[in-house]
């Protein structure tokens, strides 16, 4: 993997991260997808993926309000740096 | 016995109080953990303050849980109403939970007294403990070792005998590994079967919570109290007891048994199966072919899961760190790329590929048909036999920094442990012995989609013939 495929990776996932870094990473990265490359020896023709961890479907509850818990509300905003009018204030995004 | 209920009938004969129970526990920390370094956050001062009340209600006479005045601690991806709560990461280094996770919440019922949060691989994420970004964990047989992880504190909390039991969550081994590593009994139960409300996601169609104990029995209270349907897990269900055949068939998979074990965990995994086969137990050899492949489909899946979940920690919510940042593009890579070790960046960069465009076929998609076929190749082992045994590690513990840098070796150092999560099946490990130096060896159990309970009864059944009474 090349150095300019991990900076794409990198501007994908949004982290930082120094030359040294980026160079160490790229060698693991190519050895770990050598390792998994091996399931392409394996034929699945016709196969169902499997998504999630269970074939469960379809699990439902009744569509009501649920009582609004205010005590929740402020523990939450609590965790915001910066807060406006109740709501958490970040940097602009443009 | 099953130590919760010899402490159980103490606590009712007034024997002993829930206050000196809890404080005895505090005292051991006390005195091991400087070495060990299992525990992340100690919360003494509420766990006595518990203690009296639960003396206070024992008092009146009243009838109590068995769990009642139990100590345990918690691994600290699992979130605990105003405790902090860091996952081992710096990015929620100031992290304090708003609420409790569904299992803590249903052991506050129980009342059980939580006595801490215990040390793990950032998000879970290693085999060893040694990637946590506050403290690396010892293994108590050899303080050079590793514990094994990701839940290496609280594996080695319940081997110390720091609490009575302990939680831990396991994504492709993070409880059975550790628990063999620690000499405990360590069980990652059927998939859904305990909520994963309030656990720190790593990889959702993966993860389970599940207890480590001294003794099975002890593994069957905890999970009981644990376990069932929660309104906010929706992947979450009730499990039906069944009742256990008289003669039973337990396959060996070949593929365990090949390159790569260690001799002594070969030799004593083979010696505690001709101890079994003399009760009623047939072992036969199976085939998991696939079972070579689980781990490169685990690194496929996992990471992918990995890099969505973990895009939540933007450096707005969860208390973020300080940074200097006045851009939200600048604020995301700064706090992430701070935030995050090694290993996470890793995992998330390799989801991050596994999921892009030109590559989501070759290799994601290409994971879930193969976790498909694994799937079937246990589902047919199944039929053949009533539980797959094979020793839960290839290696005894490993030293400390011996597979830090080479995260390929690490990975592999779960090679026995991720099937059954692929699979979505219960899985126990069982401590069987020591090795000639005195390390730890585990067997793994592993049973049929929603069989926990009667993989407990079997595991109580072989309990009796290991060399830790």
């Amino acid at each position: 993997m090349d150095l300019k495929e991990v900076e794409y990776l990198l501007h994908l996932a949004r982290i930082e991260m120094n030359e040294r870094e980026k160079e160490e990473i790229s060698n693991q990265l190519e050895d770990i997808l050598n390792f998994v490359k091996k399931l392409q020896e394996i034929d699945t023709e016709k196969i169902e993926p499997v998504s999630g961890g269970t074939d469960l479907l379809n699990i439902f509850r009744e569509d009501k309000e649920k009582e609004r818990d205010i005590e929740m509300v402020n523990k939450l905003k609590e965790m915001a740096k910066e807060l406006s009018d109740g709501y958490f204030k970040i940097p602009p995004i443009f | 016995m099953s130590i919760i209920k010899e402490i159980h009938q103490k606590l009712i004969k007034r024997e002993i109080s829930v206050e000196e129970l809890v404080k005895e526990k505090i005292k051991i920390i006390k005195e091991k953990d400087e070495k060990l370094k299992a525990f992340l956050t100690l919360e003494e001062k509420k766990a006595i303050f518990l203690a009296k009340r639960l003396d206070e209600e024992l008092k009146k006479g009243e009838k109590i849980d068995l769990l009642f005045g139990i100590p345990y601690a918690a691994k600290d991806n699992i979130l605990t109403e105003g405790i902090r709560t860091t996952a081992g990461s710096k990015i929620l280094e100031n992290y304090i939970a708003p609420y409790d996770a569904t299992v803590i919440k249903r052991l506050k019922e129980k009342k059980a007294v939580l006595i801490g949060k215990t040390n793990l691989d950032e998000f879970a994420m290693g085999s060893s403990t040694e990637n946590s970004a506050f403290q690396v964990t010892k293994n108590p047989y050899d303080l050079e070792r590793v514990p094994g992880g990701s839940s290496g504190g609280s594996a080695v909390a319940v081997s110390t005998e720091m609490v009575v039991f302990a939680l831990g969550s396991d994504t492709g081994g993070s409880i059975r590994q550790p628990a063999a590593f620690c000499g405990v009994v360590g069980f990652k139960p059927s998939y859904g079967s305990v909520s994963r409300y309030g656990l720190i996601a790593m990889a959702s169609s993966l993860d389970v919570i599940g207890p480590f104990c001294k003794k099975v029995e002890d593994v069957r209270i905890v999970f009981e109290a644990i376990s069932g349907k929660d309104e906010l897990d929706a992947t979450s269900y009730n499990l039906e007891k069944k009742e256990q055949k008289k003669e039973l068939i337990i396959g060996l998979p070949k593929e365990c048994f090949l390159k790569g074990l260690d001799k002594e965990v070969e030799e004593k995994t083979k010696e505690f199966l001709k101890k079994i086969e003399k009760e009623n137990i047939k072992i036969k050899e199976i085939n998991l072919k696939l079972l070579d492949y689980a781990l490169a489909c685990y690194y496929i899946i996992m990471p992918a899961e990995v890099s969505a979940n973990l895009a939540r920690y933007d450096g707005l919510r969860y208390s973020p760190l300080e940074n200097e940042k006045n851009d939200l593009l600048d604020l995301y890579f700064q706090t992430r790329g701070r935030g995050f070790g090694k290993e996470v960046r890793r995992r998330i960069l390799l989801g991050t590929y596994v999921l892009s465009r030109g590559y989501y076929e070759a290799f994601y998609k290409k994971a879930q048909k193969v976790r498909r076929l694994i799937q079937k190749d246990y589902q047919k082992a199944f039929e053949e036999v009533d539980f797959i045994l094979n020793p839960t590690t290839p290696t005894l513990p490993f030293k400390i920094g011996e597979k830090i840098t080479d995260p390929l070796s690490m990975y592999l150092s779960d090679v026995f442990t991720v099937g059954p999560n692929i699979a979505g099946l219960p899985s126990l490990s069982l401590p069987i012995g020591f090795s000639k130096e005195g390390l730890p060896i585990g067997l793994q159990i592993t049973g049929p989609f929603c069989s926990d309970y009667l993989l407990l009864d079997f595991a109580e059944k072989l309990e009796q013939f290991t060399e830790l009474k």
